[in-house]
């Protein structure tokens, strides 16, 4: 009997102790980083001479915090000298033991010089020459180095460090920092933007946008990434954060996953990057022929529920991965009805799954059952590739002179290969896919700072109050109010003054601030209302805390007065007691500033 | 439900289109078995490349927009879902993506907040399955998109829509809140709050992350000092708004002006409560509905007894109609109208006791009209007594 040649060839099932293997290599990985401590330098620098920083101790802190939750044993060091950063990053690597994990995080000036990174202490001298600005840095290398001499496990290195900086600019050099050439064994580095480029400060924000972003990740406990998928997430954060201008970029040579919060168990792990790996292997496999080792990391892939399509295509895959296996075990067992019957199945479950056709019409006619085998042909020219179609093609020539069902399907035209959505059967078009939805609502938060950033909750005080407060110096208030009633009047002191008095007296039971001007100044209220004749007096204080009283009208702090060029007295008041004086004179045009603190 | 007669449409409009050539199908088998979203969408690139007018071009829109979506890569999955909405104005697919991934964009044009709400507005006529939560991302987006035009008042109602249907939605909470409290009107403050401290401490379902529920803290802390004047009664605020998306009716948090009026109206009650009375009765005819309270409250009925000072007193001689400054003692708050005439003079400046009813208010100046008579006014000197008459000595 006839018998075709195929082009896959067919390999011993090795599976089993590949699989164990992979079993093994995969527990390794998610549990081996439970050994040996995580031990984390974050550093922060702000306070420079020149140009000083904003966000790099609030960054330090951030990680800090975010690094302490994910169990790491932290040294925070903020606004580090050179000799500090000797010293604690001394301190750090004695801390570092071969099982463990080692991290070291800067936020603050980086420079590259001659193509080697270097990181700026706060107290960067002014110097002359390149080489002793680098003396004057921290090596980059240097810190490398040490890291190899301490074999830690896994060593993360992160340098938000990337921002223009006086070091640059002062000696000619190129901004950000450079690709590290000599970097240990088994790290991950992350710069906060790509070599050569500049990082925005995030000048609105408490911190940079990186380690914002990356702070935030690790401090969540429920994410149980890792650590790629961590920085793929920073990155999506940042560049969407900075309307693309900056990107994160890392390089790692890690050879083991880490986690910065280890999932618990590998059953209740729904890693995507891992499911997704396992998935592609198994379709690696799946082309090989080798069955096994496909369906158990397909097993895999389900046992992990990683859910939306994903889930979906493992669900189909696996029966027709079973299907094959079995095909594939009948045939060589010379079962081949039984190996036709289980490619018949797979090609149900896999209408395009071609391979099983191929499979089929070896089993057929090695069991003279032309007609079947035909059948399978047919189903190879309609859904196959062009290949498998000049394939299917040259196999209907060759049985034409055995089989009529065969040579009239070799005579027939070719065949118009199924709609679009027959090979896509797993995707709904024209319907949206509402979990994938719900899913980006949930993962993907809109960022609304710019909005939140300037909101402002002031209330003003009412003027009325204000008015019937401020009415009669407190001196007077408690000889005013022995006046009797019946006083004679005099429109010019006592008698009327009594009137209010007492509401005076109560005004000072408020601690608020009164701008009044001196007997010399109310006259020139009667100039004209030239600006040249006006100055400005800033109030600076808690915010609606602390009324500031001028002329009856009230104003809430932080507050602006404009008032006529002339001498003042500034009087901080509580409890009807006058808590301090400040004789200001104001010219024109001027600006002074005032802070009220409360007693 | 339209999205399920889309779905027989397709179905039914699939064999219509026809692949171009072999090669073209190959190239789609390629992308079948293709799993890796990025090398898939390398793949629809050479498939477009190579048949720019197939006729299956909208089923690759799709299938660009699901890789993309993969890869969490939302511009281009926004993008594509505009391209779709561009070639099918109906596109089901293209009206959710687009309306749901449009907040997203930094600073979307009016070109796209209009293309926004035409789909926005066909998903809520559409409907969809109940558990898509259509509902709530179509009015999720009409208020976002409300609010990037600044037409706050209607944001805020979308923004509610949305509560409503989903009570646990931090995210909104967060958003309605920042637009209550963008508005700077008094009546949305309190709300505004309350918004921001649900969507900073709720951690259930449809909870906001631990960096986002921070950062709204930050805010929520900001602007609760701001407006109350320190952080007491923070911790009880953050604990009602985690249990429930909307205030109780009647509640409140008093700002810090309102404690500082407070306080002082209790100082001065205590000092002189006739002038603390008449405070109160000011301020409530200043505040905007003060005319309803004058109407209902004030009009026609005796006032308590006040104490001012005389500004001036007409006609002279025998005045009927005096001014009277309570507060400040040289501005006339009162008009004091009198049934009869007193029956002399006196000084400006002279202390006041009186009662009356109010008849009429106006508010620029201010002055309340109050009517009365000599008996109800203490403090008014008496008539100097007539000089006495001298007689001539040696009458008898």
């Amino acid at each position: 009997m006839m018998r075709t040649v195929r082009s896959a060839g067919r390999r011993k099932p090795a599976w089993l102790k590949c699989t164990l293997l992979l079993f093994a290599s995969l527990a390794c990985a998610l549990h081996a980083q439970d050994a040996g401590k995580r031990v984390a330098l974050v550093i922060g620098n702000d306070a420079y001479a020149m140009s000083p920083l904003k966000n790099a101790v609030n960054d330090a802190r951030a990680m800090d915090q975010a690094l302490k939750s994910a169990g790491f044993q932290t040294i925070l060091l903020e606004n580090a000298g050179k000799a500090d950063m000797d010293r604690v990053i001394g301190e750090f690597l004695d801390k570092i033991g071969p099982d463990d994990t080692a991290l070291f995080f800067y936020a603050g000036h980086g420079v590259q010089i001659e193509n080697e990174n270097f990181l700026v202490p706060v107290d960067f001298p002014q110097v002359a020459t390149i080489s002793a600005a680098k003396f004057a840095c921290m090596s980059v290398a240097q810190i490398f180095d040490e890291l190899k001499r301490r074999r830690a496990k896994r060593n993360i290195v992160i340098l938000d460090a990337c921002r223009s900086n006086p070091v640059t600019a002062k000696y000619s050099l190129e901004a950000g920092l450079a690709k590290p050439q000599d970097a240990p064994k088994e790290v991950f580095l992350a710069f906060s933007t790509g070599p050569g480029q500049t990082a925005a400060d995030n000048p609105n924000g408490r911190n940079s946008w990186f380690t914002e972003a990356l702070a935030d990740y690790i401090s969540q406990s429920g994410l149980t990434a890792e650590i790629n998928e961590i920085f793929t997430r920073v990155k999506k954060r940042v560049s969407d954060a900075t309307e693309g201008r900056q990107t994160p970029w890392t390089t790692s040579n890690l050879t083991a996953s880490f986690y910065f919060h280890p999932p618990l168990n590998g059953g209740a792990d729904n890693d995507s990057t891992l499911t997704q790996k396992w998935m592609a292997d198994a379709l690696v496999r799946e082309q090989r022929e080798e069955w096994g080792q496909a369906i158990d990391l397909v097993n895999q892939v389900l046992q992990k529920h990683p859910g939306g399509a994903l889930e979906e295509l493992a669900g189909k895959k696996l029966p027709y991965l079973t299907a094959r296996k079995l095909a594939q075990t009948r045939f060589q067992a010379g079962d081949y009805a039984a190996a036709a019957r289980a490619d018949e199945q797979a090609l149900k479950l896999d209408p395009f799954g071609i391979d099983a056709a191929l499979q089929g019409v070896d089993s057929y006619l090695l069991q003279d059952r032309l007609p079947e085998a035909v059948a399978l042909l047919k189903t190879m020219r309609l859904r196959g590739s062009s290949d498998a179609v000049q394939n299917a093609d040259q196999m209907l020539q060759q049985l034409a002179a055995v089989s009529p069902e065969a040579a009239q399907e070799a005579k027939a035209s070719p065949l118009q290969p199924p709609p679009i959505e027959e090979l896509f059967s797993g995707m709904h078009f024209g319907v949206p896919d509402w979990k994938a939805g719900r899913e980006h609502l949930q993962t993907a938060p809109v960022d609304i700072t710019r909005w939140t950033r300037d909101l402002k909750m002031e209330v003003p005080m009412p003027v009325l109050l204000a008015a019937s407060l401020t009415a009669v110096p407190p001196a007077t208030a408690n000889a005013a109010a022995q006046t009797p009633a019946t006083t004679p009047p005099d429109q010019s002191s006592g008698a009327q003054a009594a009137a209010v008095s007492q509401s005076a007296a109560v005004s000072n039971a408020v601690f608020h601030v009164e701008v009044v001007p001196t007997a010399e100044t109310r006259n020139l209220r009667l100039r004209p209302d030239d600006p040249g004749e006006f100055g400005y007096v800033q109030f600076n204080g808690p915010a609606g805390d602390t009324p500031v009283v001028f002329e009856g009208q009230q104003l809430v702090l932080p507050a602006r007065l404009k008032l006529p060029a002339g001498k003042y007295e500034i009087r901080t008041v509580d409890q009807g007691k006058v808590l301090s004086e400040q004789d200001l004179e104001v010219t024109p045009l001027s600006i002074h500033t005032i802070q009220v603190h409360r007693p | 439900m339209r999205y399920l007669a889309l779905t027989l449409l397709v179905a039914l409009t699939a064999s219509a289109a026809n692949w171009t050539d072999r090669k073209e199908y190959d190239l789609v088998l390629n992308i079948r078995t293709e799993t890796s979203p990025q090398k898939r969408i390398e793949l629809l690139d050479q498939w477009k490349a190579a048949y720019r007018t197939s006729e299956f071009a909208p089923v690759r829109l799709e299938l660009y927009l699901s890789a993309y979506q993969s890869l969490g890569d939302t511009p281009h999955t926004f993008g594509v879902a505009g391209e779709l909405l561009a070639a099918q104005p109906d596109s089901l697919v293209g009206e959710y993506w687009y309306t749901l991934l449009l907040p997203e964009q930094k600073a979307a044009s009016p070109d796209q907040l209009a293309v926004g709400e035409k789909a926005a507005g066909q998903l809520l006529a559409g409907g969809g399955p109940p558990a898509a939560g259509v509902d709530l991302i179509a009015h999720r987006t009409l208020g976002w998109i409300h609010w990037q035009r600044g037409e706050l008042g209607p944001a805020e109602e979308e923004f509610e829509k949305c509560l409503q249907l989903d009570p646990n939605a931090a995210e909104i909470s967060a958003w309605l809140g920042t637009v209550m409290a963008a508005g700077q009107q008094p009546g949305k403050r309190v709300p505004a709050l309350w918004q921001l401290a649900r969507a900073s401490t709720y951690r259930d379902s449809g909870a906001l992350s631990d960096g986002l529920r921070r950062q709204y803290g930050e805010v929520l802390d900001r602007l609760y000092t701001s407006y109350h004047g320190d952080s007491d009664g923070l911790e009880q605020l953050r604990s009602a708004a985690a249990a429930a998306p909307f205030p109780p009716a009647g509640f409140d948090i008093e700002s810090a002006a309102a404690a500082a009026l407070r306080k002082q109206d209790e100082a001065l009650t205590r000092i002189d409560p006739q002038l603390a009375a008449w405070v109160r009765i000011r301020q409530k005819l200043e505040a905007p509905e003060g005319d309803r309270y004058f109407a209902g409250a004030i009009h026609n009925n005796p006032l308590p007894k006040l104490k001012g000072t005389l500004i001036t007193a007409e006609p002279k001689g025998k005045p009927d109609v005096l001014t009277i400054g309570l507060i400040d003692p040289a501005q006339a708050e009162i008009v004091l109208k009198l049934a009869t005439a007193l029956p002399n003079d006196a000084d400006p400046g002279t202390l006041l006791e009186f009662e009356g009813t109010a008849d009429a208010v106006s508010k620029s100046p201010f002055a309340l009209t109050v009517l009365s008579d000599p008996s109800k006014i203490t403090g008014w000197p008496a008539p100097s007594p007539p000089a006495p008459q001298v007689r001539k000595a040696g009458h008898k």
